[in-house]
């Protein structure tokens, strides 16, 4: 039996299928025009598992896209997701961080995986992989790279500008005094890390921390985030898909729970169809 | 206008009541007079047979009053500016504007320079209620308005009106008392949205009108639905905008069961005593209302008046609903939340601002918080 989870984010999209133990997934970017993709995202997942839609059980969305997912049976928030999907991981999580496209969450979990608190960045760019894109895009290097790049640094420059925009100013002003890339990032990793840690401590930070999101891909912003916290960050072996595997594994969760009642399952009438409130 | 309203054309009319209301204006001939939150007591204001509207901001953009309050300044005052310059002027002849927190005092100033040949009245009533020279103070303010109002309209009132005007008002503020009891007891006869939008609106409405449609309602209303599988909550703050927050309330089913809003319970428990002379009614009101006090206070009040409508509602939760930049909410906030975490009561803060176009992370937050308190 299967179940799937998909994780529309503002970046990217997330697809796990999951029978309890194998997770198959698939990552791709979310685009302009998400509601329209999310079921051809989902049919490339199936192929790539080789079942047919009739198989999966159960599906739930998730992420800021997920009220566009006509063909999933629930949807449920990311904060929940994220929180199942890394506790199913990593139980000694306590502290989960994601950093995704264009905002950032700290949630607080506790030893059965509930969640305690949470805290949300959204109108602010500044603490998301937003920023690390715009930085990106001023100093010319590919965004996979910056982390490497930034272990580099002789020391780190200071930014003085947490807002995505006077930062890259500021960035570019350094650049233009002859300041050193590796040392400009190495600054925008710190400035991040700071912000994540404000953010954290809005829900008391308790370890072990685990990281996920596309800023988990960063090795750079990973040490400076160990260097602001003090202490080891976790990350998962694949840190975008763990809303998705949350999604699926809650799937599965209310599966069993209506087995268990003798109740019948509510599924959406199956097909890949796009959203029509496009 | 507004006699004949069904709930549906209430929460289409509460949206943006501003042309009904100057249409209604032009029609009867009669002045429109706007207050801000939360102590123009207007029922002296329709004694003299002109409209009272409570300003209750817009979500349009800010256009002008960025120039006056700037961006760190309250929310909603800095939108109830914009409405005024931007989109309603037009509506009020004059103003009375109560100084209730430190972004209101002096408030009055700018309206007044910005809206030159309108007439612009503050209302002081004392926010320290417990002083014994707070009484005298309210009385004093009531006559004092009076005075005004008589010397802009050239009109006298006498008792005989006042009695009347509170009435009116006292109706109104039961008729919602009783729609929002059937809402608790059965909420898909009502839903959160259509509730809070006859108490906003019966704030901003000829009240003896609406008194009709609101009968009508109260009469007819039944059931749409089952009303199993809702939360009850506990909504606190002083405003709860933009309204497609009570949609998101809705769609996750919550139940508003008490709250401690202007444009809810705090408005509903306005109600004046009758029988006696009527502007020492209207002075002992100020203190039999719910507490609100943005200074000068502590939040101890705050937060036992929150804690028991939480245990007397048996409500699951708190929604409190904080407006970007309220100083008196930002005092607050803080203290309350400790003191509500302590007494193990399960609170969510919505960050709220007038100029929201997006809800999808108000939406995220809230759905968030109540899948972690009842399960997915």
């Amino acid at each position: 039996m299967y179940f799937a989870g998909i994780d529309i984010g503002s970046t990217m999209t997330k697809v796990v299928i999951y029978n309890g133990g194998e997770v198959t997934h698939l990552i791709g970017p979310t685009g302009p025009e998400h509601r329209r993709l999310a079921n051809r995202v989902m049919e490339e997942a199936l192929n790539k598992k080789g079942i047919s839609l009739d198989e999966v059980e159960y599906i739930v969305a998730t992420g800021y896209g997920r009220i566009n997912v006509p063909f999933a049976e629930k949807q449920v928030t990311e904060i929940t997701c994220h929180a199942k999907g890394v506790w199913s991981l990593i139980p000694e999580a306590r502290t989960i961080i994601d950093i995704g496209g264009q905002d950032s969450k700290a949630i607080r979990i506790n030893e059965t995986g509930k969640i305690i608190s949470f805290a949300m960045n959204d109108k602010c760019a500044a603490g998301t992989g937003r920023f690390l894109e715009v930085i990106s895009e001023a100093l010319g290097i590919p965004l996979n790279s910056i982390g490497e790049v930034s272990l580099k640094a002789e020391r780190s420059t200071p930014i003085g500008n947490t807002c995505t925009v006077f930062a890259e100013q500021e960035v570019i002003s350094s650049l233009a005094s002859g300041e050193k890339v590796e040392n400009l990032i190495s600054g925008i990793h710190d400035a991040i890390a700071a912000r994540i840690y404000a953010l954290s401590n809005k829900i008391k930070i308790e370890r072990e921390i685990v990281i996920t999101g596309g800023g988990a891909k960063n090795i750079g912003l990973i040490k400076a985030l160990e260097k602001r916290f003090k202490t080891t960050i976790l990350v998962p072996p694949e840190p975008l898909i763990t809303g998705a595997l949350g999604a699926a594994i809650i799937g599965k969760e209310i599966c069993e729970s209506s087995f268990a009642k003798g109740e019948i399952i509510k599924r959406k009438r199956r097909g890949l169809s796009e959203a029509t409130f496009y | 206008m507004w006699e004949g309203l069904d709930i549906k054309e209430i929460v289409e009319m509460a949206k943006d009541p501003y042309p009904s209301i100057k249409e209604w204006a032009e029609r009867s001939g009669k002045k429109v007079v706007g207050s801000t939150f939360a102590d123009a007591p207007e029922e002296v204001i329709y004694a003299f047979g002109l409209l009272p509207v409570t300003i209750m901001g817009t979500t349009k953009p800010l256009k002008r009053a960025p120039s006056h309050l700037p961006d760190n300044a309250c929310s909603l005052a800095r939108s109830n500016l914009e409405l005024v310059l931007s989109y309603a002027g037009d509506v009020f002849h004059g103003f009375v504007l109560p100084q209730v927190c430190d972004t209101t005092q002096h408030l009055s100033d700018i309206w007044r320079i910005n809206l030159p040949g309108k007439y612009v009245e503050s209302y002081l009533a004392p926010r320290q209620v417990d002083r014994p020279s707070a009484r005298y103070w309210v009385k004093k303010e009531l006559e004092r308005l009076i005075d005004s109002l008589s010397n802009w309209t050239g009109m006298k009132i006498n008792d005989g009106e006042l009695v009347r005007s509170i009435a009116i008002h006292n109706e109104n503020k039961a008729l919602l008392k009783e729609l929002y009891e059937l809402k608790k007891k059965n909420p898909s006869s009502l839903t959160n949205k259509e509730l809070f939008s006859m108490i906003k609106l019966s704030q901003q409405v000829d009240k003896e009108e609406f008194n009709r449609s609101l009968r009508r309602i109260r009469d007819t209303i039944k059931p749409r639905g089952d009303s199993d599988g809702f939360t009850d909550i506990v909504l606190a703050g002083i405003t709860c905008d933009p309204p497609e927050i009570y949609d998101l309330f809705d769609e996750i089913k919550l139940n508003v069961v008490g709250d401690t809003l202007l444009i809810g319970t705090r408005y509903i428990q306005g109600m004046v005593p009758e029988g006696g002379n009527p502007i020492d009614a209207l002075t002992e009101r100020h203190f039999k209302r719910g507490f609100f006090s943005p200074i000068h206070d502590d939040v101890f009040k705050n937060f036992e008046e929150m804690k028991t409508i939480y245990r007397e509602t048996g409500a699951k939760a708190i929604v409190y609903v904080h407006i970007e930049f309220c100083e008196s909410q930002e005092y607050d906030l803080p203290d309350l939340k400790k003191m509500i975490k302590k007494e193990g009561i399960p609170m969510h803060v919505l960050d709220t601002e007038y100029q929201t176009l997006s809800l999808s992370h108000v939406r995220t937050r809230l759905q968030a918080f109540f899948e972690s308190l009842k399960g997915v």
